[in-house]
């Protein structure tokens, strides 16, 4: 590693992630440094290598394709601008995660996005009590609950969840994206869990007659 | 192993990954007894992995447009370079701006009715009270004028003159006139 590859920010392996596609998290060889010297080759490479994830990340947030496509740009022309800084011996993901997330939260505040209410959800909610509660928390309309429910996570939260349940990134490579440490990173999943339970419906948390089987879990 | 431990180990095994090793012999025991947490443990799996449909449902279909990179290279790699001479003036600009502004709060927080710094005694606000002194100012003054002192509703005196005083006698209100107090704002 060179001094000056020691300076900026990264993780790296190969593996796969949740909406199934290998993303390669381990840098391209030379792809930084080519782009440092003028490439405008390599810059297209690393374009194409990392816009899947960060638009993904971006749509996630936002659940708009126009605005997510309009913060990718962005990221990568803030990426290109910072070229210089970037490492040559990480991948540069996380750091384009955390700007792709940084832009997405500063747009949403900027059109003051508004959030239906989730109780006025639930309420409207068709009671379908069954006796596995498995069932119940997967049926369709208990999906749609719980996307206005991500909705309504403060942002660090719902950060977590997107990157530990979406993209697949361990706690720890989550943890680094999010700039925090893992002991915060495990309490914002847990805390996010506990708060997207709340918001379900009462009735289909807990049904009268659960049997669950200790072999099926 | 208590009912809130296993929740919680458990909890943690399907949220957290798999280094609690769920399958572990307390666990298993304890869930064949405790319907409860039986329960408690199928909602928070089936959340967790409902989670995941709800979140992919997010982003099923879609994919960055082929015009992107176009966009992006028309701001990046074909944006001619910027001259110094401009980037100077442009960063010229935003200096004087600032400059300015502070210029304008420094004013403002020193005006002599401020109350932005009230512990400081601005050259404004001192050169107001030396012009109007405030009544607490008449303790330096002779006990006979001290007595008489109100603070003076006329024009301040130009420099090099004495604040004309006015006396108790002078000072006294008509009968239809509110007291003159000498409290200033």
């Amino acid at each position: 590693m060179t001094a000056e590859g020691a300076k900026g920010i990264g993780f790296g392996t190969r593996r796969r992630i949740g909406y199934g596609v290998h993303v390669v998290t381990q840098q391209p060889d030379g792809l930084i440094a080519r782009m440092r010297a003028g490439d405008p080759d390599a810059f297209e490479e690393f374009f194409a290598t990392y816009k899947r994830p960060v638009f993904i990340t971006a749509l996630a947030i936002t659940r708009d394709p126009f605005l997510a496509e309009e913060i990718l740009q962005d990221c990568f022309v803030k990426a290109y601008r910072a070229r210089h800084r970037l490492r040559t011996d990480r991948s540069p993901l996380p750091w384009l995660h955390r700007v792709a997330t940084n832009l997405c939260y500063s747009r949403i505040a900027r059109r003051r996005m508004t959030i239906e209410p989730i109780t006025a959800l639930i309420s409207n909610l068709v009671a379908d009590l069954t006796s596995r509660p498995d069932q119940v928390v997967e049926s369709r309309e208990i999906i749609e609950v719980l996307q206005r429910a991500i909705d309504t996570l403060p942002p660090k939260q719902q950060t977590a969840v997107i990157l530990y349940y979406l993209h697949g990134y361990s706690l720890a490579e989550s943890a680094e994206i999010a700039g925090c440490n893992l002991g915060t990173m495990k309490s914002r999943v847990h805390y996010a869990l506990k708060a997207l339970r709340s918001r379900l419906p009462e009735e289909r948390r807990a049904p009268a007659a659960a049997k669950v089987s200790v072999h099926e879990l | 192993m208590s009912c809130s431990r296993a929740r919680r180990e458990l909890l943690e095994q399907f949220a957290l990954g798999e280094e609690l090793g769920f399958r572990s012999a307390p666990h298993l025991a304890h869930l064949e007894t405790c319907a409860d947490c039986r329960r408690e443990v199928g909602i928070d799996r089936a959340l967790v992995k409902s989670l995941r449909r709800a979140l992919a449902d997010r982003v099923e279909g879609y994919a960055p447009s082929e015009a992107s990179w176009g966009m992006v290279r028309l701001r990046t790699v074909d944006r001619p370079e910027r001259p110094w001479t401009l980037r100077v003036a442009h960063w010229g600009g935003m200096v004087s701006a600032a400059a300015a502004a502070g210029i304008m709060l420094f004013a403002v927080a020193t005006a002599p009715d401020s109350r932005i710094f009230s512990d400081t005694q601005s050259p404004f606000a001192a050169a107001a009270r030396r012009a109007v002194p405030p009544v607490e100012e008449a303790a330096d003054l002779p006990a006979a004028q001290q007595r008489a002192y109100i603070a003076p509703q006329t024009d301040a005196p130009l420099p090099g003159q004495r604040m004309q005083l006015k006396t108790a006698g002078e000072a006294l209100p008509r009968d239809d006139e509110p007291p003159i107090t000498g409290r200033m704002r």
